[in-house]
């Protein structure tokens, strides 16, 4: 029964002999995901796979091993994507782009974080997780690359650091802004769906600590404001 | 602990709490953030929050298809063998360098060709070919139903244009297959209970014999179906029939794709249309249900709800 027989995966057999090239397979999954965020379409996404693999395979002197191959290998695949669609790269698309401007802070309830989300399966409700994989691709990309790297192929902070060439601080800071929009973008579409209730109390308090210039302007003024709706309608709903 | 120190928590930590839910903060400022939290429920459900998002995020995981694994054997494969031409054009080469210093062009060429020979045979050179090889065929071999990546290095690109224009997720390759499978139905190859029993291990969860009498549909067998789940076939008496797989989620997570969510009582259920014909899957005590069908939405519906309890 051909089921039974899985496709070779020397990272699971410690007694195959290990190759480079089966190594590098090991990753395609993760190379060819990120590559779908990048390019946003399959047959560039699946040309940048190939490429990166082969590049990768020229280039096997040049890596250490013992050290992140997966991490190597994404480098690879992003400076081969930067290099061949844009000039200039990623990181002046961040000093002209959100990372540059301050986070307008929408404070969001705990009451409407809580109906977001379902607690038995551990994730957001249905309705709203429909919507992730659009919220996703709404967002700039140095912060949807962060969270692809880390929230979906699982990588550590230290192997993203190395993948994007920036410090562990920077994606620190754009995986916190990163997920800051998602929760915007999502809380939006959950009112939209009308699962949760646009609170006009809260809006009202939200306008109270957001000063002209839409920057907020007193955080403790602001959760005064809302603790002060929120014990009138009953904290749980 | 003062509303104001809470406050000033809140801003203070605000950065941190991403760090914090990825596992990723030292322990001296995930002790403060603890305590912070125990204290504020803000933060503390803004935490909950990143978790569930996380969860919801990596059911969006894309898996390569099986198109771009034999496309990138092949490039693999071709990639060995020109090196290894490569290392007999090095030892050509060194050899012909040898000429302009040596003065003697005929022992020079003696020289060269025993150094040729061993070159190519050299491990570093024959075993990546081999892997490569081994894997191109492997994968072919396992992938017959996709004919023309087999044919060559040439077409295999052909093959990758031609099999996927968009984006698919893992669950929704999963739901195609299962139209397929109900669209072409194969014969059972178990029709009793033990039988069916037997195929917990390959599934990787316990598969159950859902009832679905009641819409009038009797159970006809199982098989397995590829090494993903075991495929239960239902048919009514006027001959129209359903088709479910019962599978492992954590494989293949169940997800809002083209499906809509729904819930409907106590279930979460995912609806559609694949193809004309019915789709709904189902998750219930960590296993997976999706079924195709020739019945009508309403019970189609009523089939996913009476089989995911």
């Amino acid at each position: 029964m051909s089921y039974l027989k899985p496709l070779p995966r020397s990272a699971r057999d410690p007694h195959r002999p290990v190759s480079f090239e089966a190594d590098v397979l090991e990753h395609l999954d993760v190379l060819f995901g990120v590559a779908m965020r990048m390019t946003r379409d399959e047959p560039s996404a699946e040309d940048l796979v190939q490429d990166t693999i082969v590049k990768a395979v020229r280039a096997r002197d040049q890596y250490q091993a013992g050290t992140n191959l997966k991490a190597w290998l994404l480098r690879i695949l992003t400076n081969t994507f930067i290099n061949r669609h844009r000039r200039g790269g990623l990181e002046r698309d961040v000093f002209e782009g959100p990372d540059a401007t301050p986070l307008a802070d929408r404070w969001i309830g705990a009451a409407t974080l809580r109906a977001m989300r379902d607690p038995e399966r551990e994730a957001l409700v249905p309705m709203v997780e429909g919507e992730v994989r659009a919220a996703l691709e709404a967002l700039p990309e140095a912060f949807r690359m962060v969270i692809v790297l880390s929230d979906i192929e699982g990588l550590a902070y230290r192997e993203i650091a190395d993948t994007m060439g920036c410090p562990v601080g920077t994606v620190m800071s754009r995986l916190h802004r990163g997920r800051r929009m998602l929760q915007e973008s999502l809380r939006d579409q959950a009112v939209a769906l009308g699962i949760i209730e646009e609170d006009d109390n809260e809006l009202a308090a939200r306008r109270a600590a957001v000063g002209d210039d839409g920057e907020p302007v007193d955080l403790a003024r602001y959760r005064k404001n809302r603790a002060a709706t929120t014990t009138v309608r009953g904290s749980r709903s | 602990m003062s509303e104001l120190a809470v406050v000033d928590g809140c801003t203070r930590f605000d950065r941190w709490l991403s760090a914090y839910a990825d596992d990723e903060l030292d322990a001296m400022h995930a002790l403060e953030i603890e305590e912070h939290l125990a204290a504020c429920e803000n933060c503390s459900e803004r935490i909950s929050f990143d978790r569930a998002l996380r969860t919801s995020l990596r059911r969006t995981k894309l898996v390569a298809s099986d198109s771009l694994r034999h496309r990138v054997a092949a490039a693999l494969l071709a990639e060995s063998v020109v090196s290894s031409l490569s290392a007999a054009t090095d030892a050509v080469n060194s050899a012909e360098l040898g000429t302009s210093t040596c003065s003697s062009a005929a022992t020079a060429k003696a020289d060269a060709q025993p150094r040729v020979a061993p070159k190519l045979v050299r491990l570093r050179y024959v075993m990546p070919l081999a892997v490569a090889a081994g894997l191109a065929l492997v994968i072919g071999a396992l992938r017959l139903r996709d004919p023309a990546t087999l044919s060559g290095i040439g077409t295999t690109s052909l093959g990758t244009s031609q099999a996927t224009m968009q984006t698919v997720s893992a669950f929704d390759r999963f739901i195609d297959e299962l139209v397929d499978a109900h669209i072409q139905p194969s014969v059972p190859e178990v029709t009793d209970d033990d039988g069916l029993s037997r195929l917990n291990p390959f599934v990787g969860v316990r598969v159950p014999r859902p009832e679905l009498t009641a819409l009038g549909a009797h159970y006809l067998g199982a098989r397995m179906h590829r090494r993903h789940a075991a495929m239960l076939q239902y048919a009514t008496g006027d001959r129209r029939r359903m088709t479910l797989y019962v599978y492992n989620p954590a494989r293949v997570p169940v997800q809002a794709s083209r499906l809509q969510a729904r819930v409907i009582g106590q279930s979460h259920v995912y609806l559609g249309h694949i193809r004309g014909y019915a789709v709904a899957a189902s998750e219930h005590d960590g296993v997976g249900y999706a079924l195709a069908s020739d019945l009508s939405d309403k019970e189609t519906e009523d089939a996913i709800v009476m089989a995911a309890r």
